[in-house]
């Protein structure tokens, strides 16, 4: 049969990422969670104001640090290594999921998935571009959550050194960690960078399970199953052998930052394990959304 | 008159949707070795009932699901392998016109056209004009009324320059204003723009009007194809109103070898196909035989009987073929 020459006109990778730069900025779903966070660290910072920190001081005490009230020990950099865990195990997870979600599966929900797919466009190049931008968006999210939490600590409470109970952190130890002033800007730096990686992580998790429903719901739910289950296996010590295996034992490696003498080996081991997540879920996400028909 | 030669070739599609352990041990077999032709320049009817498979094969031809068996190709180009250069053209939307509710339609037809290789300004402007939009192309979608979509579902397929309109129901829940503005458009885009349109309706009388060939299919298997003008000479009937009825059908079967039914109710009108003779052919014969006539005209609606006599003879003949062991 003869081939009817059809021009060159297609979709390029450029048009693609900002096809979904501007649907992500555009939606006002995508700004909430800033707004969220926002609360979340005016809120730490009130409460870090009125709490009189009694069980600190006591723990500290019994470490030989002599702190006699809190101004000993609370500043901002204290208020924002305390306040990181909350957000990045359970808010910023939850955030990126329904990003995630929203981005393939809501889009196949609301038909707008077939809307791009009848036209030129790559399919494997479409899944990326959403992944770029989910990608930017936790490392967004994790940073202004991080800055602003610095800044308002800062703002409140002023500066000084790190002062981390070991424990919290879940190293096995006991004990207080002392961070230099001048070293924690630093150390925060990379505990941002390697907690970004680990929302990335998720991010391709959600990814893939977004690529592989047609409903957004459904989506949250089998992302957020996934990472609360292995949270779940996580937190039992009997457990241990199981950890190296846990993307989340990985994700909240940012933690040793905040430790006197951070193991920069475990911290390496875990990025190369997260960067071995990443592509392993994203190279499935991007070979079943090729794979499979689309009936939104 | 569409010219030579397919843009759209559909070669023994079959697709089987397998349904696994979890939902019952039957596979599901939307569509079954179906094979089109669409001529470059047609404006192609594509009919069936509901659940016959039409949805499922405009995605197969667009490359939204794969097919399980056969192939799909525009242009000349394999939908299977080489998506991307099948696609260039074509201009689609299958179901209903999907948008992005937050943004305006102006915006929706700026991002979509892009991921097409983009259009000016100018172009949007002209078909947003060209589909009575330019009033309200700053607004946001999820504002919009149905029609309003639709029309944006156009223009959006129309951006940038497409030589095939493949449409789902183009007319779907539009009130008869709307409904008459996209025929209008459609025949106009076929004529004056020669762009080849492939369109799935359910609405018989607008495919009578609007395409210059036809293909229905019931249960995911065809059952005719082909040019409107050569299946209503095939299959259109004619009534034949004469005050001496049982002399007019003696005339018929003598002179013409045509078998001729009356009406029931009706004792004075006769039903009657034309086997290709061209009707003054007839209407001479029966003077010559003496036979008055009070009218003769072609039916009204054939398209209708014939799409309900294919579809439900289909039926009786295969019951229910859509499951597969």
């Amino acid at each position: 049969m003869s081939t009817t020459s059809f021009g060159e006109r297609r979709g390029t990778f450029w048009d693609l990422l900002r096809f979904e730069g501007v649907k992500l900025c555009a939606r006002r779903i995508s700004w909430v969670p800033f707004v969220v966070l926002g609360m979340v660290v005016v809120l730490v910072v009130i409460v870090f104001h009125h709490l009189q920190f009694n069980h600190m001081l006591a723990l500290f005490k019994n470490a030989q640090l002599g702190f006699t009230s809190k101004a000993d020990f609370i500043n901002g950099y204290y208020l924002a290594a305390h306040a990181m865990n909350p957000a990045f195990h359970m808010l910023i997870p939850i955030f990126i999921t329904v990003a995630g979600g929203l981005m393939v599966a809501g889009e196949a929900e609301a038909g707008t998935l077939r809307a791009c797919l009848v036209r030129p466009v790559s399919r494997g190049q479409l899944l990326l571009s959403k992944f770029c931008w989910l990608g930017v968006y936790a490392l967004a999210l994790s940073f202004f959550y991080l800055i602003l939490l610095i800044l308002l600590g800062i703002a409140n409470f002023g500066v000084g050194n790190l002062y981390t109970l070991n424990f919290i952190f879940h190293n096995g130890q006991q004990g207080v960690s002392t961070i230099p002033e001048l070293e924690v800007p630093v150390r925060f730096f990379c505990a941002g960078l390697i907690a970004s990686a680990g929302m990335m992580v998720l991010a391709s998790l959600a990814l893939l399970v977004s690529a592989l429903v047609e409903s957004a719901a459904m989506a949250y739910i089998i992302t957020l199953s996934v990472y609360f289950v292995e949270l779940t296996l996580y937190a039992f010590p009997a457990l241990d052998w199981l950890y190296p295996y846990l993307f989340v034992t990985h994700m909240n490696r940012w933690q040793q930052c905040f430790y006197d003498h951070m193991k920069v080996g475990d911290i390496y081991v875990s990025l190369v394990h997260l960067a071995g997540y990443l592509v392993v879920f994203l190279s499935a996400a991007v070979f079943l959304f090729k794979e499979r028909d689309i009936h939104s | 008159m569409p010219e030579a030669g397919p843009l759209l070739q559909i070669e023994h599609l079959t697709k089987i949707f397998r349904r696994g352990w979890l939902r019952g041990p039957k596979d599901l077999c939307a569509v079954q070795d179906l094979s089109l032709t669409v001529p470059k320049g047609a404006v192609y009817g594509f009919l069936g009932p509901n659940g016959a498979g039409k949805s499922t094969t405009l995605r197969m031809a667009l490359g939204l699901i794969h097919p399980t068996q056969g192939r799909v190709s525009i242009g000349g180009h394999d939908v299977a392998c080489e998506r991307l250069q099948a696609l260039r053209r074509v201009g689609a939307f299958v179901e209903s016109p999907s948008f992005y509710k937050y943004l305006p339609g102006r915006r929706n037809l700026e991002l979509l056209s892009g991921l097409s290789g983009g259009a000016s300004s100018e172009e949007i402007d002209g078909i947003l004009e060209r589909v009575g939009l330019q009033g309200r192309a700053d607004d946001r979608v999820k504002v919009y009324s149905h029609g309003m979509r639709a029309r944006l579902g156009l223009a959006a397929c129309l951006l940038p320059c497409p030589e095939l309109l493949i449409l789902d129901e183009p007319t779907d829940g539009l009130d008869p204003h709307g409904i008459h503005e996209v025929r209008n458009l459609i025949r106009s885009l076929a004529a004056d723009d020669g762009l080849t349109v492939f369109l799935s309706s359910h609405m018989l009388g607008e495919v009578e009007n609007l395409c210059t060939h036809i293909a229905i299919i019931d249960h995911g298997r065809l059952i005719v194809e082909g040019e409107l003008e050569s299946l209503e000479r095939q299959h259109r009937r004619w009534c034949l109103e004469t005050t001496r009825a049982t002399e007019a059908m003696g005339v018929l079967a003598e002179r013409l070898g045509l078998d001729a039914a009356s009406v029931p109710k009706r004792p004075n009108v006769l039903q009657l196909s034309l086997g290709g003779k061209p009707p003054e052919e007839i209407v001479a014969a029966l003077s010559e035989g003496g036979v008055p006539i009070r009218s003769f005209s072609p039916e009204a609606n054939w398209l209708d009987r014939l799409f309900l006599e294919l579809t439900s003879t289909h039926e009786a003949d295969h019951g229910q073929p859509k499951e597969v062991a």
